[in-house]
């Protein structure tokens, strides 16, 4: 598959602060891309270069083809755009705001839209009195009224409850079936792993690390751990390698980042000792353990 | 220019939607309409003063003033500008569109005074309605260039209240909307003498209709329109 979205030597900056330095991204069409990064990382204005409304220094930006620089109005042909913070007039109805949105992009009314974001009850009510999660539906259904190929989402379900969380990550999903290109900058990093084909780690205005979020957890230089629990408690005994550690209710530790390899010997291990496993677990590292440790979160 | 009428008509019926908007651009003009006609009623002063003029003009005042660039430091606070500038709808049409729709609202309520002082009242109509009724547009657009660049400048609609009496209380008090101007100290009654609401009473008060407060009044509207197009564009760059 062709790449949509095409992002090469990116630099940008605000004042004397350095926010983007040579960012580099490919994104196949029909893929669903998660940025992640601490605050301040570049996620925010990474997404504003590509929708073409910051001004790049550096690199150029590809989308669907277009230079973003010079032909922003195909690339807004192409693109639907919903943003972090942003809002429309207090007064305007959901039906009013579709048909303003409708009409400037030159397509037919989209009601549809309106009742598949679950607007049907507040076509006509003043958007002050919605509540968040609606705003966002709202503003998905205003992103997609003109049938855009690449859909941004920035922080999407940033102060959703549960409930309207579930219910936008489900739109995604729907979406992503409908081969719409995603790219969305979370926090959330089992939004990310759920939902993206791809992810890419942003620190210090670089992608430090990019892959799929199996990719990027099992190549990672933190450790799985192995949980295991045997008959006979032989391991207690003996020790089977230095990360060895023993925990409550008979289980043993054990921290390995080659886990293949690592519980064929372990096995071998309990079988010369004649002991039997009574229970194994592997804990992978989590994807938010590999981002706090490559965005620097923890400090 | 399909998209542009149809977001105008909905910008004006949302208008209508908006408690602010009616209180600053109907019932407090209108009401001020009312008691300033019973006043002077019960001074018989009526055949003397332009009536119908001056509380138009102070309507024009309180909307180009107070109304209009609160409406628009609004969507510059919420982020209006950035969400139609993604979606690809020129974000400059927004104030473009709430200045036809002020000015829309001004002749709106100048018509219910005209209507509306000849029987209440019992004053006499102005001598020509289509000059006034250009007058009142060209007031209007003035007053509305005046407030649409004060709205780019102020960033906050808590300091938007504030920053409106900069436009409000001189072009009501040194300009002899209120009383006449000939009893204020001349460094006042000169600073009144260049705002939109002195100039069109200078304009439309007399017997005859003034060129030059005209003139001058199309030159200031065209400079700051200009100023606030290019502020605009920085503000909706920027945002």
């Amino acid at each position: 598959m062709s790449n949509i979205v095409e992002i090469n030597k990116l630099y940008k900056s605000y004042g004397t602060i350095q926010v983007l330095k040579d960012v580099n991204l490919n994104i196949k069409e029909g893929e669903t891309y998660a940025l992640l990064g601490v605050n301040g990382a570049g996620k925010t204005t990474t997404l504003e270069c590509l929708e073409g409304i910051r001004k790049i220094d550096r690199g150029n930006i590809i989308v669907s083809g277009y230079d973003v620089s010079k032909d922003i109005n195909e690339v807004q042909k192409v693109m639907g755009v919903q943003l972090q913070s942003t809002s429309l007039p207090d007064q305007i109805t959901p039906n009013e705001a579709m048909s303003l949105f409708c009409a400037w992009h030159k397509v037919e009314f989209r009601e549809d839209l309106l009742i598949r974001f679950g607007m049907r009850d507040y076509l006509n009510k003043s958007y002050h009195t919605l509540s968040t999660g609606r705003k966002r539906r709202l503003h998905l259904a205003l992103a997609l009224c003109h049938r855009p190929k690449i859909l941004i989402l920035d922080e999407p379900t940033a102060g959703l409850d549960v409930e309207g969380r579930r219910s936008l990550h489900n739109e995604i999903r729907q979406l992503k079936k409908e081969n719409v290109t995603i790219i969305m900058a979370t926090h959330d990093m089992t939004e990310a792993e759920n939902l993206c084909d791809r992810i890419g780690i942003l620190r210090d205005g670089k992608i430090t690390i990019e892959g799929t979020p199996l990719e990027i957890t099992s190549r990672s230089s933190i450790h799985s751990q192995i949980l295991i629990k045997t008959r006979n408690a032989s391991l207690f005994d003996k020790k089977f390698n230095d990360t060895q550690k023993k925990l409550d209710d008979g289980y043993m530790s054990y921290a390995t980042n080659d886990v293949s390899n690592f519980l064929i010997k372990l096995l071998q291990f309990i079988n010369e000792a004649n002991d039997d496993v009574l229970d194994l677990r592997v804990e992978r590292a989590s994807l938010e353990d590999i981002f706090i440790s490559i965005a620097g979160g923890e400090k | 220019m399909k998209a542009f009428i149809n977001q105008m008509l909905i910008q004006f019926k949302m208008d209508f939607r908006d408690k602010d908007v009616v209180v600053i651009y109907y019932l407090v003009p209108l009401a001020f309409y009312l008691i300033m006609g019973v006043i002077l009623n019960t001074l018989s002063d009526m055949m003397d003063n332009p009536f119908i003029l001056t509380t138009t003009v102070f309507a024009i005042t309180m909307t180009a003033y107070l109304g209009l660039p609160n409406i628009l430091v609004k969507i510059k606070e919420k982020g209006v500008l950035k969400a139609y500038k993604v979606a690809g709808i020129p974000a400059l049409a927004l104030p473009l569109i709430q200045v036809i729709i002020t000015v829309i609202h001004i002749l709106l309520v100048s018509i219910i005074i005209l209507l509306t002082a000849p029987l209440v009242f019992k004053v006499p109509l102005p001598q020509n309605i289509g000059l006034h009724f250009f007058g009142v547009i060209v007031i209007g657009l003035g007053s509305s260039a005046l407030g649409v660049l004060l709205s780019s400048f102020v960033k906050s609609q808590s300091s938007m209240t504030m920053y409106g009496q900069i436009l409000f209380m001189p072009s009501i008090l040194f300009t002899g909307l209120m009383f006449p101007a000939e009893f204020l100290p001349k460094p006042l009654k000169l600073i009144g003498d260049l705002f939109p609401a002195s100039l069109g009473l200078n304009m439309l008060g007399g017997e005859d209709f003034q060129i030059l407060p005209l003139s001058l009044l199309i030159l200031i509207s065209a400079i700051a329109f200009i100023i606030s197009i290019i502020l605009y564009r920085r503000i909706v760059k920027e945002n």
